[in-house]
């Protein structure tokens, strides 16, 4: 039987239990905001009696635990790769596509003025003003395919640049995850759980960036290794990335130990803009030459037929090019014809009012001359622009997509591990009660040992 | 399930953007009339936009060159009906100065007027329109006829090749002719040499002479008159062609209106109803998140 001696130390014990339930509760509210952070929950045990007679010694804190769901925060970090790619490939896309400019008012429109400016040469071949017409309208086009294909080269020049932001920042938070692991393998068990609500979070924020794959060591801490194995952090040791530029355009390469791992990667950020910028602008940018490269060829073919004004035929009307290659970079009216608007050959025969080679020209308009004969320029570009406006859709609703499933898994971690305020107050409520009672036990305990001290001392 | 804190604020959120982005999207519509704004709304109609507009641009094109056409047609129609006109009273005018009655005065007479006649169809026949002349075929600027020192009309410095324009897609019409085809046809001298015949003739007084002069007036009556009928088939095929084609600009508008524009409609009730759920989104939001349990804690 134990004395109230042992009373007081029961009630004493358990004070200070009820008020670390306090504290826990606290430190739930004080975190509702904090990302990443998984509740806290403490737990009670009753102490074990000293004899089978004894009512037992209270109860007393066994420890403090941070409600978590692994696979739950697994299944986060295997979705957030794929979210953090579509959100980045969508974000350059739509800078490309907002280059595009309104239909009918960029390059198709460029196009249909520089035929209409050809048809009305065919209608007054000798008319000087026809054939400055000419001269304006053909250079506004290769203005508007130089326009355009610089807005792809800088589109590609930004998605490059978010490669190497993304390297650098994948580096900074590795850097912070070897200083968790480092703290963690100083610090105790119990000293562990806010650092595993930060390292949750740099796992997170890390795999929006890049897919890695994270092996759970003994001591809390992670190994972290990204694309074909290749490590990133190893205990306290980190292996930083590098983006390296490369020949012939200068855009980056991913580095890992001397070694070239960009087509290794395989989800985040840095893949939606490796994606954007070696996959879909250098299609935009071939498919924008291939219909320079293709005006060219056909309007020079026709030009070099036809006879000027002075009688000279086999003259180029654009400077001609090489390849295909840059060719919306390259395009511009050839030199001399610019220079002399008589220099541009309206007539099919030599004659000065014939206009057979301009009407051939304004022709051209509905000529069938790419993607195999099967589509005219103004077709080509609208080919153009439908894939450029079915990537970035596709790109938005996956990347939509992606973000919905990440918050539905969001929802069912927050349903485990978030801070529920309401409950938080029963928490509250229910250590609050406990104290009082306890106290009032206390109290009680105190009041019965002064009565046997006040009989003692009569 | 339990229901946190973060997850109802969360839901919120994404309750009041979802319907802030839908609202937005038909305030859109609504103020600029357009539901096509970017290829990624509907890249399949944006793609079709593209063609129609070219069709359309297209459309516009032939009309235009249609109506240059028109007008330097009814210019020749009008100068071939004075050649036609002017031919047969060079026939009439050589009939009158045959026959055993007719005096020296009125064969003279009747040789200036002819003489009249003939200066009368080389100045129709070197007239030009916006710089070209008519009937000077491809040669463009180079006067077709003209005469030398001695006032004889030399031969023809035009070109055979006559020059059309495209009023549709495959359909020329031609707006410069060959003024030789006219003047000459197949005959072995031209019209003009043909006058020079009928005033010797008219001044001699020689009927064989007058006689075949007016043969050949006459069939470069029945040349003029034939290339006069192709000008008129011209102007009707233009006619024709610019109601087609204007036709095909409206519903080629109406396309593109159908693809690209906004039903203003849809978009004002679409507007009101997302105006709704964004109200209705900001109360559900501000109502869940108003009171916890530690609103009835006593303080």
């Amino acid at each position: 039987m134990s004395g109230l001696y042992t009373s007081l130390t029961m009630a004493a014990r358990a004070l200070s239990a009820q008020q670390m339930g306090l504290e826990v509760t606290g430190n739930n509210i004080a975190n509702v905001n904090t990302a990443g952070y998984a509740r806290r929950t403490i737990d009670f045990a009753a102490v074990k009696p000293e004899s089978s007679l004894s009512a037992g010694n209270g109860v007393e804190v066994t420890g403090i635990r941070s409600i978590r769901d692994r696979l739950l925060e697994r299944r986060v970090l295997e979705e957030v790769p794929s979210e953090g790619r579509a959100q980045q490939l969508t974000e350059i896309l739509q800078v490309v596509e907002s280059g595009i400019g309104a239909t009918g008012q960029s390059i198709d429109g460029r196009l249909t003025e520089m035929f209409g400016s050809f048809s009305r040469l065919a209608d007054a071949p000798t008319s000087a003003v026809a054939r400055a017409d000419v001269l304006n309208t053909a250079d506004e086009l290769a203005q508007s395919f130089h326009e355009m294909a610089g807005r792809l080269s800088d589109a590609q020049r930004q998605a490059d640049t978010r490669v190497r932001s993304t390297v650098e920042e994948i580096n900074a938070l590795a850097e912070q995850i070897r200083s968790l692991n480092h703290s963690m393998g100083a610090s105790g068990p119990e000293g562990r759980l806010p650092l595993q609500d930060q390292m949750s979070n740099l796992l997170r924020s890390l795999n929006n960036l890049v897919n890695v794959d994270v092996v759970q060591r003994n001591d809390g801490g992670v190994d972290i290794t990204v694309g074909s194995g290749r490590a990133l952090v190893i205990a306290d040791e980190v292996y930083p990335l590098e983006a390296v530029s490369q020949p012939p355009n200068g855009l980056a390469a991913v580095m890992a130990g001397g070694m070239d791992i960009t087509s290794e990667l395989r989800g985040g950020r840095i893949v939606g803009a490796i994606e954007a910028r070696d996959v879909n602008i250098p299609d935009y940018m071939t498919r924008l030459d291939t219909i320079a490269y293709e005006l060219v060829n056909q309007v020079n073919a026709i030009h070099q037929a036809g006879f000027d004004q002075l009688g000279n035929t086999n003259q180029d009307f654009f400077a001609p090019l090489a390849s295909a290659d840059g060719a919306a970079r390259l395009i511009n009216v050839d030199g001399a014809v610019r220079a002399d608007s008589r220099l541009i050959a309206a007539a099919s025969v030599n004659e000065v009012g014939d206009n057979g080679a301009a009407k051939q020209l304004a022709n051209l308009r509905d000529a069938l001359v790419l993607e195999g004969n099967s589509a005219t320029l103004v077709d080509s570009w609208s080919h153009f622009a439908f894939r450029v406006g079915r990537d970035t859709r596709a790109a938005l609703d996956g990347s939509k997509a992606q973000s919905d499933i990440v918050e539905q898994i969001d929802a069912l971690r927050d349903a485990v591990s978030g801070v529920s305020l309401d409950e938080e107050a029963v928490q509250m409520i229910k250590f609050q009660r406990a104290y009082e009672a306890n106290a009032r036990f206390f109290s009680t305990i105190d009041q019965t040992l002064t009565i046997l001290f006040s009989i003692v001392g009569r | 399930m339990r229901l946190t804190f973060a997850a109802s604020m969360r839901d919120a959120y994404d309750g009041i953007a979802s319907a802030a982005e839908r609202m937005i999207k038909y305030q859109r519509q609504v103020s600029t009339g357009i539901r096509v704004a970017q290829p990624s709304d509907d890249p399949s109609a944006a793609a079709t936009t593209i063609s129609e507009k070219a069709a359309h641009a297209s459309y516009e094109q032939y009309v235009q060159a249609g109506d240059s056409a028109e007008s330097r047609l009814a210019v020749a129609d009008t100068l071939l009906s004075d050649v036609i006109d002017k031919l047969a009273a060079a026939r009439t005018a050589i009939l009158a100065t045959q026959g055993s009655e007719t005096t020296d005065a009125q064969r003279e007479n009747g040789a200036q007027e002819l003489a009249s006649l003939r200066d009368a169809i080389l100045e129709d026949l070197t007239t030009s329109f916006r710089g070209t002349y008519v009937f000077g075929g491809a040669a463009g600027t180079v006067r077709p006829y003209s005469k030398d020192g001695a006032g004889v009309v030399q031969p023809y410095a035009g070109s055979a090749r006559e020059m059309t324009v495209d009023i549709d897609r495959n359909r020329p019409a031609t707006v410069v002719f060959n003024g030789e085809a006219i003047v000459r046809g197949n005959d072995t001298t031209d019209l003009f040499t043909a006058f020079e015949d009928a005033i010797a003739a008219a001044r001699s007084g020689d009927a064989d002479a007058a006689h075949t002069a007016s043969g050949a007036l006459q069939r470069a009556f029945d040349r003029a008159s034939q290339t006069q009928s192709t000008v008129g088939t011209s102007l009707r095929a233009i006619e024709d062609h610019s109601l087609r084609l204007e036709a095909a600009g409206r519903a080629s508008t109406e396309r593109v209106a159908s693809l690209e524009e906004a039903n203003m409609a849809e978009a004002i009730s679409g507007l009101q109803q997302a105006e709704t759920a964004y109200n209705a989104a900001l109360g559900a939001a501000a109502r869940t998140t108003r009171r916890s349990l530690f609103d009835f804690l006593p303080m």
